[in-house]
């Protein structure tokens, strides 16, 4: 979830600071493998102790805190597997996390009184999430192991061939936009449903479902400005190594 | 109260990069008949900000400048419901790029179709903030609605209702304009919830 904050993100600024202003940001931390307490640390010295390109941090930090919605930080092949390593981690998050919690609500708010329009949201809300499931498993079984395979090329164990005919130009065209149902989603129990007795969960599965969309904007953020260009780039050193 | 209406203040915002492009729309501007005041931020970051002191707001944008940055534009778009986003079309720019904006000004438009184009965007701003909640589909809309949500192809609902397939289009087009909503299992549980179909 993205939180607006103006507090200036440089190699300097005190991470707890970060967090007081922007709770949010603690994802992205325990995603990058950084965790509580954080005492004193800046920002580089906290890159430095996890292997993270600080460049690469304070960009992400900047989309958490509404400050910037691109990334345009100078990446290097070296940050491929911290940025899979995160994406990995905010996959889980998805899928064991957000996922269970507004299957929960949804199931509360059908429990307070069993009506036929919250049997259809959950439906909806199920089909939506089938989408967003075969995007997050897509990249898991293809585009993840595909960039593990460029990078252990590059990293130079021989010119194996890489490829199996795959490259990241599909998985561009496989990012597509799932963001409709979404919003509907957010529409129906705002402006339509009518009420019963539901008011506490309706608020909750509301603040889950925005948190969702925002760290699901983030997440392509993340892919479409950082892991794609990158492996490009990539696959085109790889590949000209090779032939 | 007409005449208060005539009268009433244009808040536009022009984000042209450009700064011939900038200067000459302003430069028009300045010799229409228009009462106006108008910003020049430097980019659509600043639009939101300013939104929350003058929501009338009507933002002439180069499109360059929401091509790459379309889920940040929708964001916008959609968290500042009472702008109104014109285009400055000085090249060609894909049809659904185009079609995401209220209105078009183009280099050949002269200075009076310029003026008429804000002031009926001034309208539709205002309009918006008065009717977004009065927003009642008309029989015909209601009928398009049911057909969808039972099921049917727009073809099919044009052999149906006798009507072509494009003017079943522009029916769904305000249908979620008017509701919000834009699937068609989202239109099925909105006609339910409104007591339209049973489940």
């Amino acid at each position: 979830m993205f939180h607006f904050c103006h507090i200036k993100v440089t190699p300097e600024t005190k991470v707890a600071e970060l967090v007081l202003e922007n709770p949010y940001l603690s994802l992205m931390f325990e995603h990058f493998g950084i965790g509580f307490p954080l005492k004193e640390k800046t920002v580089a010295q906290l890159c430095a102790e996890h292997n993270i390109n600080p460049e690469l941090f304070i960009s992400l930090a900047k989309l958490f805190s509404g400050t910037s919605h691109e990334v345009t930080c100078n990446l290097t092949f070296e940050d491929i597997p911290v940025i899979l390593q995160y994406l990995k981690k905010d996959h889980q998050y998805f899928t064991d996390e957000i996922y269970p919690q507004i299957l929960q609500l949804i199931g509360q708010m059908k429990g307070s009184a069993n009506q036929e329009e919250i049997i259809l949201i959950e439906k909806f809300f199920n089909e939506y999430f089938g989408e967003v499931l075969e995007h997050l498993n897509y990249e898991n079984q293809i585009v993840f192991p595909y960039v593990t395979e460029l990078y252990a090329a590059l990293e130079g164990e021989g010119n194996r061939l890489v490829s199996k005919g795959y490259s990241v130009e599909e998985y561009k065209d496989h990012h597509d936009d799932i963001e409709e149902k979404l919003s509907d989603l957010k529409n129906l129990l705002i402006r339509y449903l009518p009420a019963r007795d539901d008011q506490s969960s309706r608020r909750r599965l509301l603040t889950h479902l925005f948190e969702l969309e925002s760290d699901l904007a983030i997440h392509s953020q993340i892919e479409d400005h950082v892991l794609i260009p990158l492996v490009g780039q990539l696959e085109a050193y790889v590949k000209g190594k090779s032939k | 109260m007409l005449k208060e209406k005539a009268n009433k203040t244009l808040h536009i915002a022009i984000v042209e990069p450009s700064v011939i492009l900038r200067e000459g729309l302003c430069s028009v501007l300045s010799k229409s008949h228009l009462r106006y005041d108008v910003i020049l931020p430097a980019d659509l970051d600043e639009i939101s900000q300013l939104y929350h002191r003058r929501p009338h707001l009507l933002v002439m944008v180069n499109p360059i400048l929401v091509v790459n940055r379309l889920r940040y534009f929708m964001t916008i778009k959609s968290a500042c419901p009472e702008i109104a986003w014109i285009a400055i079309q000085y090249m060609y720019f894909d049809q659904q790029l185009m079609e995401l904006f209220n209105e078009i000004i183009t280099l050949h438009d002269s200075p009076e179709i310029i003026a008429g184009k804000l002031k009926r965007m001034q309208e539709y701003v205002e309009g918006r903030s008065a009717s977004e909640h009065t927003n009642a589909l008309s029989d015909r809309e209601t009928q398009v609605l049911l057909h969808l949500a039972s099921g049917k192809s727009n073809k099919e609902i044009a052999d149906i209702l006798n009507i072509s397939i494009n003017t079943v289009i522009t029916h769904r087009k305000n249908i979620s304009q008017k509701t919000g909503i834009r699937t068609v299992s989202g239109l099925t549980i909105y006609a339910i919830s409104q007591g339209l179909i049973k489940p």
